[in-house]
């Protein structure tokens, strides 16, 4: 087990706890702590806390927040619930696979961005609405949501559009 | 002496575009004017018109300036604070009526009888000090409660106040505490739904962030009329910002002896703790939230026994919303009387509702349950957007019901909803003009209850599935009649034969939808 | 518990307060269709199949949930409750591939009887599915998803029956699948092959390899027997068809084990493929012939009248074999006993059930390796430790029930354990011979409230030591030797008898066998009657399965004739 793991585990027990009840917390800090739970961190949690693996893998799938696979350097979650589809979301949904160029649900092949689904965020006064990691971007269009992922794209010092 | 309060709106996106910048180059030009003792600094998430955000308001006054940048803070200090004149050029935007700001307490009084119980203190006080709360009668139901009550009294004022449940179901909240109350049980819990996850709705998460002692205040007097001394608060995963501001809350209180071991040496203790989610929808069902606190998948549980009999840790547990519980201290406050006398006679008290869609004003309002549909749109929304016409609402979130125009003059609460097949639900409004495609909204709606179905039950699981299939064909126009007769058999069944609330509301938006706009449906078969 | 009264289609029936709908309707003998309930596990009430129409409820109601209650009236097959199941029904129809000619199950499903039951002749909706991975990843039974109806009766048994928590749901929704440990390949997981999922699904998703396609529930033949792989004595339920052995299930509500197995009880005799012997043979001119049973009795009795024998068990045969072979070697003159050693008597305490494990709050496991020797008692005291009850193991060397104990200490420490026990109200420990004696001093302050269970490594350790058998060790004094019993392959026994003349009663080759002067063939547990007595000294009986080879003797039989021709 890597040290840094275990550490980690640690850190979280000491704030929520080992009892059986801290799990659904203990994995989604974890999870935003590492950005997704590897085998290794769910194996881990599993031993330090006694569950069984099987207990924390199907806790850990069944959460949006929680990610079993690693995501891009910057994640997208975009809201496509009855609010903000009625104020256009359909065609942001669009816009934001063919600027990433990748479908809802994936992350691209160089490991910039990963592109999520999400359920509402509660900012549908501004709908549309997308979360690029944990900034929200409001009242999107498609000139809007070219123009931000540009300014990420030069922050990174990544050229071009996808 | 405090002369003056500043407030930075500190929600996701203020704080996106700057807003702690805005606020530390505040605090640092009133330090170097001196003025640090006599002008408090603070957040407010309350601030729903984006265009000017990061806002700044500047109290007793009720300025309101936006968007302000740290530049723009500075020159609002020298002016506003420091010379005592209005920055005029900072002002928000004229557009930026009172009654589009709709949240903004400055404005209150004006706005068109909006009547406050539970946002009354929302913007106006700093939800990270208690002292604010304190000043507005904060606390004192509970003190007076503890001092001069029995627990018996405060579930009786609260039982004969009607308050019913505002989680959506609309049940009548002294009942579910006197369940709880008559259990012989010695460990009880007090639960606060904050898992606010219907699309649409954002009500709980203000109230959270706008005025969190309210809710523990709420919590702490039901612990007191049940028998119970442990509450916990589940909060959407989502809600950092709430999460922390109820933290800090919970902390000052603790330290005031407002809540913890033997308050204000009463004898009653009280702890609150906090419990995030992790993303599931499902959890705002109170099963399945008991589950997800207790460490596991939110699957709903089998019912009965209901959590009033066997709930958090299998003992009697309240489980109530967040605007629920805000309501609690001012009943004790104002007595039951006072509640009953707000609102309709079914159905009394206010009503916080989030207004979405094709208005021109969207945002968050409360007002007295009966409000008509028409009203809340002409009065709060600032009338369709565009001019347009209005073609339906859908009330209550995804688990909501599809309004047409002929139930624009219901008014607005539990009993009188339910008597035309509507439910308020969560209290979000999405309003939609003429241009809204039926299908496409149910469409839209089917695919999230597919999304955030549990798995546990077939017709939810697999039902939905087949709705969200049969709902696609339509929409691209190769679905035969027998399929739109079939979506309409499964909505029916998954209806009446799902094992909770979600796979029962799944196929309302169907169902509504082909009650009133049938012709919608049939028009896109075979095309 | 009191008595409850309803109406379930019309018909008075007597309930008791507690019970569910559906579970006074069994008792009625009113038959309401269920997939996902099975009697011995938890309640779920998914599946919807079992919905009833209840008079002043709303909507229909999960017969399996929804508690009786004085003065109910249940309607089971309105015309509701039955288009509702026919959906349900055409519902996981579509969900995934049940094409049930193609399948295994099909004539022994549960889905698919439903189907028939309510006339599906087609498929109502379209079938989204798409193809899933067949997971032939362990040797004894496959996981096809594509059959799976997410009922979760595995995923209960695994957890309920079998304490065992390898099995759950990934996902959510309609991506639910059911999977091992950290989704991993079964045969890769935790699973410990008792098969207890395999007996409770309900369609062809979890497929055992040895019988699939070997017949249709309507062919085949169930004779109940008890497992003789171990001390614990589990009922088994044999499943057999044209004197083949086809599989073996547990029986719910049996004693001991209630259903559960190990792996060596329900899979491993199917699998065993040593050469059975089954013929007599007698060593001439150094070779092993066959000969005729008169024969080979002969020259059995010939040799025993000669005096100087040794008799010595294995002790995994009948009460009434070992009887008889006590009583055989008494009229020989000879000494007999067991090969396998005995677990110490502690002088103290209850002898327990196996089902007092269950109920203990707290559980000792001293010198002793349940989890490799007696599995179900393993698998007992780990439902224990999920209930809540302390487990403490005290030994040396690995155990692995230490992986789910509260303690494990040295016999050094056992004191400790004592001392973490005083407040317990039912203390039960699990011992065998392994226990140190000063371990079973410092548990004595236990006495009061300790219920033991001796696991001997004998498999009918109980039937010989009523017949009087102990241990007993060959001496090299003896010329003669007797050997009773089926796995003698210890090769430090065969080096020992080596010069001596050894008749050999056993049913399968092995060393001992090849350098013996006489065998004698016998039945195997499928084949066997008789008795056994278990580690709890219950007796339980034995059936024959199948029938024996026809020249293979039952032993009990042979040791009486033998013992009359001296």
């Amino acid at each position: 087990m890597e040290k840094g793991v275990t550490a980690s585990v640690e850190k979280f027990i000491e704030r929520y706890g080992d009892s059986p009840e801290a799990l659904v917390e203990i994995l989604r800090d974890m999870n935003q702590y590492q950005g997704y739970l590897s085998r290794e961190s769910l194996t881990a949690i599993a031993q330090r806390m006694r569950l069984p693996l099987s207990t924390v893998y199907s806790v850990a799938s069944f959460y949006s927040l929680i990610s079993l696979k690693p995501l891009g350097k910057h994640v997208i979650r975009f809201c496509e619930d009855a609010p903000c589809h009625v104020a256009g979301g359909r065609e942001i949904w669009e816009t934001l696979e063919r600027e990433v160029g990748v479908p809802f649900g994936e992350t691209t092949l160089d490991g910039q961005w990963s592109l999520l689904p999400t359920s509402c965020i509660g900012a549908c006064a501004v709908g549309p609405v997308m979360m690029i990691d944990d900034d929200i971007y409001g009242n999107l269009t498609t000139d809007k949501v070219h123009e931000i992922l540009a300014r990420y794209r030069e922050a990174d010092g990544v050229g071009g559009a996808a | 002496m405090i002369r003056a309060t500043v407030l930075v709106s500190g929600d996701p996106l203020s704080l996106s575009r700057g807003a702690e910048e805005t606020k530390l180059a505040l605090e640092a030009e009133l330090s170097f004017y001196g003025l640090e003792d006599e002008v408090q600094v603070g957040y407010t998430g309350q601030v729903t018109r984006t265009d000017i955000l990061p806002a700044v308001i500047v109290y007793p006054e009720g300025t309101v300036y936006g968007p302000v940048t740290p530049q723009d803070g500075a020159f609002i200090v020298e002016e506003h604070l420091y010379k005592g004149r209005v920055a005029q050029k900072l002002v928000a935007p004229s557009e930026v009526s009172p009654e589009s700001v709709v949240a903004l307490p400055a404005v209150s009084d004006v706005l068109y009888g909006q009547q406050r119980i539970v946002l009354r203190r929302v913007g106006v006080i700093d939800p990270y000090s208690i002292e604010d709360y304190i000043a507005q009668d904060g606390y004192f139901a509970l003190g007076r409660a503890l001092e001069k009550m029995t627990p018996a009294e405060v579930l009786n004022t609260v039982k004969s106040s009607n308050l019913q449940g505002r989680g959506g179901a609309g049940f009548p909240t002294g009942l579910k505490w006197s369940f709880v109350a008559t259990r012989p049980e010695s460990v009880k819990y007090i639960v606060c739904n904050a898992d606010e996850s219907e699309p649409g709705t954002f009500k709980d998460r203000h109230i959270l962030e706008g005025d969190p002692h309210a809710v523990l205040e709420g919590m702490a007097l039901a612990g007191y009329a049940v028998g119970a001394h442990e509450g916990w608060i589940y909060i959407r995963g989502e809600y950092v910002m709430a999460k922390d501001i109820l933290h800090r809350a919970i902390q000052q209180a603790e330290e005031l002896n407002l809540l913890g071991d033997n308050i204000l040496g009463s004898g009653f203790s009280f702890h609150i703790h906090l419990h995030a989610g992790a993303g599931a929808y499902i959890c705002g069902e109170e099963t399945a939230l008991l589950e997800s606190m207790e460490g596991k998948r939110g699957v709903p549980r089998i019912r009965p026994p209901y959590p009033t009999v066997y709930g958090y840790h299998g003992m009697p547990t309240v489980v109530n919303n967040v605007e629920t519980l805000a309501n609690v201290a001012p009943i004790l406050l104002n007595g039951a009387e006072w509640y009953r006398g707000i609102g309709t006679k079914r159905s009394p008290g206010t009503k916080v509702y989030t207004m979405l869609g094709d208005v021109n004003v969207t945002g968050l309002i409360e007002t007295p349950m009966g409000t008509t549909l028409h009203e809340v749109i002409e009065i709060y929304g600032g009338g369709m957007k565009n001019g347009k016409a209005f073609k339906c609402a859908q009330t209550g979130g995804s688990s909501g019901t599809i309004i047409p125009a002929d139930l624009l003059d219901v008014p607005m609460d539990f009993a009188s909803m339910a008597e035309r097949g509507a439910g308020l639900g969560s209290g979000a409004l999405l309003i939609a003009d003429e241009d809204t495609d039926i299908v496409d909204l149910a469409y839209v709606l089917v695919r999230f209850f597919k999304t955030e179905s549990c798995g546990k039950c077939t017709p939810c699981r697999v039902g939905t599935r087949q709705m969200l299939e049969a709902l696609q064909r339509l929409k691209g126009g190769y679905a035969k009649k027998a399929d739109l007769a079939r979506l309409e058999e499964v909505a029916n069944y998954v209806r009446s034969a799902s094992f909770c609330g979600l796979g029962q509301a799944a196929p309302v938006p169907i169902l509504t939808g082909l009650q009133y706009f049938r012709e919608e449906f049939e028009a896109k078969v075979g095309s | 518990m009191s008595e409850v009264h309803l109406k379930i289609n019309g018909k008075d029936v007597v309930a008791q307060s507690g019970q569910t709908i559906l579970e006074a309707a069994m008792t009625a003998d009113i038959d309401i269709p269920v997939l996902c309930y099975h009697p011995a596990l938890s309640t779920w009430g998914a599946c919807r199949m079992c919905l009833v129409e209840v008079k002043g409820m709303r909507g229909l109601q999960s017969s399996c949930t929804t508690p009786v209650a004085e003065g109910m009236e249940v309607q089971t097959d309105t015309p509701d409750a039955v288009e509702v199941r026919k959906f349900v029904l055409e519902l996981l129809f579509s969900e995934r591939n049940h094409y049930c000619m193609f399948c295994q199950m099909s004539g022994n499903c549960e889905l698919q009887d439903a189907a028939y039951r309510y006339g599906l002749d087609h498929f109502t909706y379209p079938r989204p599915y798409e193809k899933l991975a067949v997971d032939a990843s362990r040797k004894y039974f496959i996981m096809d998803q594509n059959r799976c109806i997410l009922c979760s009766r595995c995923i209960r048994a695994c957890a309920e029956i079998a304490a065992n928590h390898t099995l759950n749901l990934r996902g959510r929704g309609a991506e639910s699948m059911v999977m091992a440990d950290l989704n991993v390949p079964f045969g890769e997981s935790t699973c410990v092959e008792c098969g207890t999922c395999l007996q409770v699904c309900p369609t062809g998703a979890l497929i055992d390899a040895h019988s699939a396609y070997g017949g249709r529930e309507k062919d085949v033949t169930h004779v109940q027997t008890t497992c003789m792989q171990c001390s614990v004595g589990c009922t088994l339920d044999v499943v057999t068809r044209y004197s083949r052995l086809l599989r073996v299930d547990g029986v719910w509500d049996s004693d001991p084990n209630g259903g559960l197995l190990c792996v060596d009880g329900r899979f491993a005799p199917l699998y065993d493929n040593r050469k059975r012997l089954t013929k007599p043979l007698v060593r001439k001119d150094g070779k092993l012939v066959e000969v005729s049973w008169d024969e080979a009795l002969e020259t059995t009795a010939g040799k025993l009248k000669a005096g100087h024998v040794e008799g010595l068990a294995l002790c995994a045969t009948t009460n009434e074999a070992l009887a008889a072979f006590a009583q055989l070697l008494a009229k020989a003159g000879g000494k007999a006993g067991t090969l396998e050693p005995v677990a110490p008597t502690l002088g103290y305490g209850t002898a327990a059930a196996v089902s007092d494990i269950l109920d203990a709050d707290f559980i000792i496991v001293a010198g002793a390796q349940p989890l490799d020797y007696q599995r179900v008692i393993g698998y007992f005291v780990h439902r224990a430790a999920d209930k809540g009850a302390t487990v403490a193991v005290i030994g040396e060397g690995e155990n692995k029930l230490s992986e789910r104990a509260t303690m494990t200490v040295s016999y050094a420490d056992a004191a400790k354990v004592a001392e973490a026990a005083a407040g317990a109200k039912k203390v039960v420990l699990v011992y065998s011979v392994g226990i140190k004696p000063k371990a079973i001093t410092a548990l004595k302050p236990l006495a009061d409230k300790l219920f033991y269970l001796a696991l001997s490594p004998a498999r009918n350790g109980a039937g010989a030591r009523a017949a009087g058998l102990k241990p007993l060790s060959p001496n090299g004094a003896a010329t003669q030797f007797v050997l009773l019993g089926e796995q003698a392959e210890d090769e430090g026994l065969a080096a020992k008898l080596q010069a001596a003349f050894t008749i050999v009663q056993a049913s399968y080759q092995s060393p001992l066998v090849e350098q013996a002067d006489v065998v004698l063939p016998s039945p195997i547990w499928c084949e066997q009657t008789g008795h056994v007595t278990n580690l709890e000294g219950k007796v339980f009986p034995l059936h024959p399965a199948l029938a024996k080879p026809e020249m293979v003797r039952d032993e009990a039989e042979v040791l009486v004739k033998l013992a009359k021709m001296l």
